[in-house]
């Protein structure tokens, strides 16, 4: 045999040398039955079936083993043109072909093992590690962006907190007055009511004289709070184009003297007597306009002046009794703002017992 | 001048007419009675007195005479300042005693009639704010009027007068 059978590397390879093998051997075991014009006239004829279908192009081991068993079948049918081999050649191709047939499955067998294994390699393995790199860096980065991307995020909150300082400034003396007007109606409840009657000079029926009908009321703003003062009792309103002059000794509260319309007006720093709480170091009294109290030299600073509004009694949560902030006549919800009792604000100035401090008198009587 | 201030006062008798001497101190304008008022000097050094109250800055030679300086911006209670060419001593008498108050600069001699000062709100609880006689428009400006004799107390002036 010219090839041993281990030696094939391929299962076409091992058809083919077995073939070869077999030919030979076929040729030297048919030499001496064949005639020699059998063999002579007609040489094709001689090849046998097998040799026939072997020596045509194999697809694969499959086919090849199939034209090969066929060819054997047929064997003991065409005797007239078949070459007979020994047996020992016969026996020689069947265990071959049972060897190659082994093979085939063995191969077979193992092919999808290995093919798994090798399409698995790169397919799972490789691409795996090559992609989880990547993914590593890019989630590291995307956790840095993610950090980077909070902080603005903060930083951006800071200014809405100060955007909405001065709603929360402006809401809260109102809040604040609310309160503190429901808690002096409440201590007014337990304390004398003859008191609280000689404090409300010029009330009548728990309100103002000019507040008996529907009356008008100007509007104005002092640092983002919003006042109401009754057209009844203002004296004017006069635009601040000169800085007041300082009167040396006085309290904070007072700005000092403006001239205006032939007459000196003291002015008084609103934003210190409605939201003192709120007033700190940094406060700057750039007011605009100063708001005159009828019959009096005094005057509200302001910011701004809005329009004027008419109000009815009953809109107004009017005050029981003076409280710690006596220039307070009420509130008006509908218009989140505070109606002041200006005739009784003067009276407070050009009295003995007008406050100095006003944050210290906040503080004491909280 | 003292024919001119007669002459003034012959106008109207009801409403005499006054002469204050004014002078600047922290960018406001202030009006002293000139009948108080001796004489003013330019700056010149002060010296420091051991153990004197803080609102007397010290003493100065005038002509042989020490006169104790007082310091008008502490007495008012206003913030110190640095001491510029425009700074004078004005020298004035007050119950008798002769003492200087530094100013910032002085500006002039103004004639004032008695209506046309006015009071002023007195809100404050300091003693500084006693020392406002009251203000008056001159000018377009407001003239604050100081009242020198409610500058310092009698003890005070006694203490001074210890220097």
């Amino acid at each position: 045999m010219a090839h041993d059978s281990q030696d094939f590397t391929s299962p076409q390879e091992a058809i083919e040398g077995y073939l070869e093998a077999l030919l030979q051997d076929v040729a030297e075991y048919d030499e001496p039955e064949v005639t020699v014009e059998e063999a002579s006239t007609d040489p094709a004829p001689r090849q046998t079936e097998a040799v026939k279908v072997a020596q045509q192009p194999v697809d694969s081991p499959e086919s090849a083993l199939d034209a090969k068993a066929e060819a054997e079948m047929s064997f003991p049918e065409d005797e007239g043109t078949r070459v007979f081999a020994p047996p020992s050649a016969r026996e020689y191709a069947r265990e071959a072909a049972a060897q190659i047939r082994q093979r085939q499955q063995a191969v077979e067998a193992e092919q999808p093992k290995v093919d798994v294994a090798y399409q698995e390699a790169p397919a799972v393995v490789m691409p795996e590690l090559k992609v989880a790199e990547p993914e590593v860096e890019v989630k590291t980065e995307t956790v840095v962006e993610e950090k980077i991307e909070v902080q603005p995020e903060v930083e951006i909150a800071e200014p809405e907190i100060q955007q909405a300082e001065p709603e929360v400034s402006v809401a809260d003396p109102i809040a604040d007055i609310q309160a503190e007007i429901e808690q002096d109606n409440l201590v007014a409840e337990q304390t004398d009511t003859a008191l609280e009657a000689k404090e409300n000079e010029g009330w009548t029926n728990g309100r103002p004289d000019w507040a008996q009908g529907r009356f008008e009321c100007l509007l104005f703003v002092v640092k983002g709070l919003k006042l109401a003062v009754p057209l009844a009792e203002l004296g004017g309103i006069h635009k601040l184009e000169k800085e007041p002059t300082p009167l040396f000794g006085q309290p904070g509260w007072f700005l000092g003297i403006v001239r205006t319309n032939n007459m000196n007006v003291g002015l008084v720093d609103t934003a210190q007597w409605v939201m003192s709480e709120h007033i700190n170091d940094d406060h700057k009294p750039d007011f605009r306009f100063a708001i005159r109290i009828h019959n009096s030299e005094w005057g509200l600073a302001c910011h701004e002046v809005a329009e004027a509004i008419s109000l009815d009694p009953d809109e107004v949560k009017w005050r029981t009794s003076l409280g710690r902030r006596p220039w307070l006549a009420g509130t008006v919800v509908d218009h989140m703002c505070a109606l002041i009792d200006v005739a009784a604000f003067a009276r407070l100035l050009d009295s003995d017992k007008v406050p100095v401090d006003l944050q210290a008198l906040m503080a004491d009587e909280e | 001048m003292a024919n001119v201030v007669q002459a003034k006062n012959a106008a109207g008798s009801d409403d005499p007419i006054l002469q204050y001497v004014t002078f600047r101190l922290a960018d406001e304008t202030y009006g002293i009675n000139v009948m108080q008022v001796q004489e003013v000097l330019r700056y010149t050094e002060i010296a420091p007195v051991p153990g004197a109250p803080s609102y007397v800055l010290g003493i100065i030679n005038l002509r042989g005479n020490v006169v104790t300086v007082i310091d008008t911006r502490q007495r008012f209670g206003l913030m110190t300042a640095d001491t510029t060419d425009s700074t004078r001593i004005v020298i004035i008498e007050v119950d008798q005693q002769v003492v200087g108050i530094m100013v910032d600069s002085v500006s002039e001699v103004v004639y004032l009639r008695q209506s046309e000062i006015e009071t002023t709100p007195n809100v404050g609880n300091e003693e500084s704010a006693k020392f406002i006689q009251g203000v008056c428009n001159k000018n377009n400006q407001l003239l604050i009027l100081v009242e020198l004799n409610k500058l310092m107390s009698d003890e005070e002036w006694a203490e001074v007068a210890a220097l």
